[in-house]
């Protein structure tokens, strides 16, 4: 009874190894971690190889398999994808540029409304420099044509005023 | 699904630490590499190592592998590489003369042959494995060398050879597999003692 089921359990894996190969079917490579399962994938693929050309009608030397997973054993896993350490630094780089910029936009952007008492003082500064004062009347003279919008209203700010 | 994706899924196996989906990479491409490899080393018994020497590699490379190219055309320009670094390791003239390539990465040259692998019992077993091949195909029924001719050789879908043979599907899963199982028994004499499971795998 057992015997019968391990036949059965056997040829149906020998049938999705088969559509495996032929991308017919989702691989599941756990299933063929067994000697039985790796010996008929590799049977598959040696018929496969012959049909196409005889020149692949190689048989490896003992254990050369054996050789290659045991130095792939002593090697350390991979647990992801690497990505070149550059890079890593360049995308963090790029994500704190943009995080520095938004904060920056909105400070500028928000400034004039918490900002009138310093205004008055800015204004009488401005008013008792004597260079500035031509220049005061002229930005004054724009006021009402720029309107209070709040891009506008930093336009005449004393930075910008003092280019 | 096809060829590329099955590799690909095996590929992001090992990029998730699976190292038992690599061992299929190497059962399945081990033949054509060490074709590839006794193009450009002369000597038999130092094919092996440098076959167990590119794999490695891959190995190492493989968190870098992006798909943009089907893993076979990776795997074999990391051959490549890892043969002309032993060869000027070890001082010798490279050999590359005859090889070419063509898109996919596949190799050929007018002068294939069964030598370059060439000891002896080497070249007995290719002989060997090739003609119980040949002999196991004429034995089989005509629908199942049919099927499994349009599969390994025209490399079509289960679904274009269900049309072509005019049945279901199923039933040209159910021919190939037949087939393959065929052949499979018949190998089994030749492939011998490193087919046996407590020894090789």
């Amino acid at each position: 009874m057992q015997a019968r089921q391990q036949q059965e359990h056997e040829a149906s894996l020998e049938a999705s190894i088969s559509a495996w190969i032929d991308a017919e079917a989702d691989i599941r490579p756990e299933d063929l971690d067994t000697p039985y399962g790796r010996r008929v994938w590799d049977t598959y693929h040696l018929i496969g190889d012959v049909l196409r050309s005889e020149d692949l009608a190689i048989k490896p030397s003992d254990f050369l398999y054996a050789r290659i997973s045991r130095a792939i054993d002593e090697e350390p896993p991979i647990v992801a994808p690497r990505v070149p350490p550059i890079r890593r630094f360049a995308r963090a780089g790029v994500s704190g540029l943009a995080v520095a910029a938004a904060v920056a936009a909105v400070a500028w952007v928000a400034m004039p409304y918490f900002t009138t008492g310093d205004q008055v003082v800015m204004h009488a500064q401005l008013q008792a420099a004597p260079e500035a004062e031509g220049l005061y009347d002229y930005v004054a003279a724009h006021h009402d044509i720029t309107g209070v919008g709040p891009v506008r209203q930093v336009s005449f700010e004393p930075g910008g005023g003092s280019r | 699904m096809n060829q590329r994706d099955v590799d690909a899924a095996l590929v992001a196996r090992v990029q998730r630490g699976d190292k038992r989906a690599f061992d299929l990479l190497v059962l399945k491409y081990q033949r054509k590499i060490m074709r590839l490899l006794s193009r450009m080393i002369r000597d038999p018994s130092e094919i092996e190592d440098v076959t167990q020497e590119a794999f490695i590699k891959a190995y190492r490379a493989i968190g870098q592998f992006r798909g943009e190219s089907a893993f076979y055309t990776w795997l074999y320009r990391i051959a490549i590489n890892t043969a002309r670094n032993w060869q000027a390791a070890n001082g010798r003239r490279p050999n590359t003369s005859s090889v070419m390539e063509n898109e996919d990465g596949e190799t050929f040259d007018g002068i294939d042959n069964l030598t370059d692998i060439s000891t002896p019992e080497s070249m007995l077993a290719s002989r060997q494995i090739a003609e119980t091949v040949n002999a196991a195909m004429q034995a089989l029924p005509e629908e199942l060398r049919t099927a499994i001719l349009l599969r390994e050789i025209e490399g079509m879908s289960y679904e274009d050879i269900a049309q072509s043979m005019a049945c279901p599907i199923g039933t040209v899963r159910s021919r190939i597999f037949r087939a393959r199982e065929a052949i499979a028994a018949q190998l089994k004499t030749v492939l011998g003692d490193d087919h046996d499971p407590d020894r090789r795998w």
